[in-house]
């Protein structure tokens, strides 16, 4: 067999962080010009050169470590630009949500709904990503370089279809439940028909799931519920004992409802990890 | 555990994919299994011994052996 040309690590590590570096550079320049700030002075503040500076360190270590073992190549760039385009006007688009539903007088108190809200906009977002990923492997546009990766969502598509929507459907239940919260966008009656209605559609995605599910998906899912049961009891346990001594605040209603959720995509992760499963 | 499915499966020209469809899984399952990351139920190990023709303990080595009592 012929031996593989690959970059070394650290080139490769060089070379995404660059590329990493540039993108920031680019973005905060397009923001400037957006904000019609013109260019910034050859000496600018000490408060922007540090902002700039921490952003340029945290891009070029995150992108030249996720980057480390990616060839580096015109495709590879390509979907970097397109990943990175997609993932910021999804953030765009749920910043400007939020501020839309600001405005309109929801999410004007409590710190729970806010929380909650956040965490079913992510969970759209990925799931958003995580769809759009699926469906370009399908329509065959190259845009995931992990080959096996993409061999994987050609061969289980429908899978990967329904685990997305029904991280979708779990944020979105969250955000119907903090609307119904202490800004009263939503009444309580209709919240629960809403609520309702999403836990239906997450039963049925449920049993589909399961079906199309092989032995490893399901060894799987039971650990990531074992798991989580013991994150929940550490934790959630852990908040309602320091509340019931009154040493913090008792967590409301709605943030056992995000813990649950958080914890169960915590416990899938840490599931993996423990099986190598997230490395190759 | 130790296993030599990948080395079985190569023999036979397979890929893994090929090999999951045969047998019923995908292929992640395969690759989970060839890089000991996950041990096969024992009706899918069966299975695997049954589909290559060789004995459940020719594909999974297990080096544990009786202590004396």
């Amino acid at each position: 067999m012929a031996k593989e040309e690959t970059m070394p690590t650290w080139r490769n590590f060089g070379v995404w962080s660059l590329v990493g570096g540039i993108f920031v550079l680019a973005i905060w320049a397009g923001i400037m010009l957006l904000r019609g700030d013109g260019m910034p002075p050859i000496l600018p503040s000490g408060r922007l050169v540090a902002t700039l500076g921490l952003s340029l360190i945290l891009a070029m270590a995150v992108t030249g470590f996720t980057g480390r073992k990616r060839p580096v190549s015109l495709r590879s760039l390509r979907n970097y630009l397109i990943w990175n385009a997609v993932a910021i006007a999804l953030c765009l688009l749920v910043i400007w949500g939020f501020s839309a539903f600001a405005r309109a007088g929801a999410l004007v108190a409590g710190a729970s709904d806010w929380v909650a809200a956040i965490t079913g906009s992510t969970l759209i977002t990925f799931a958003f990503l995580g769809t759009f990923a699926t469906a370009s492997v399908q329509i065959g546009t190259g845009l995931v370089d992990d080959q096996e990766a993409a061999e994987d969502m050609r061969e289980r598509g429908q899978l990967f279809l329904y685990s997305f929507i029904w991280m979708a459907v779990s944020g979105l239940l969250l955000i119907v439940l903090a609307l119904a919260g202490h800004s009263g966008l939503l009444s309580p009656a209709i919240a629960l028909a809403g609520a309702l209605a999403l836990i239906a559609v997450l039963l049925l995605l449920g049993i589909l799931t399961w079906r199309l599910s092989d032995e490893l998906v399901r060894t799987l899912s039971h650990e990531t519920g074992n798991m989580a049961f013991y994150l929940i009891l550490v934790i959630g346990g852990g908040w309602a004992m320091l509340a019931h001594l009154g040493l913090v605040a008792g967590p409301a209603p709605i943030d056992w409802l995000t813990l649950f959720t958080v914890l169960l995509y915590i416990a899938s992760f840490i599931v993996l990890a423990r099986r190598k499963l997230l490395t190759r | 555990m130790e296993n030599r499915l990948k080395a079985i499966r190569e023999s036979r020209g397979w890929s893994q994919g090929e090999l999951a469809r045969r047998l019923g899984v995908s292929r992640q399952t395969i690759n989970a299994v060839e890089t000991d990351k996950y041990d096969p139920s024992l009706p899918l190990a069966l299975r695997m011994a049954k589909l290559f023709g060789v004995a459940v303990p020719d594909l999974f080595v297990d080096r544990w052996e009786p202590g004396e009592e």
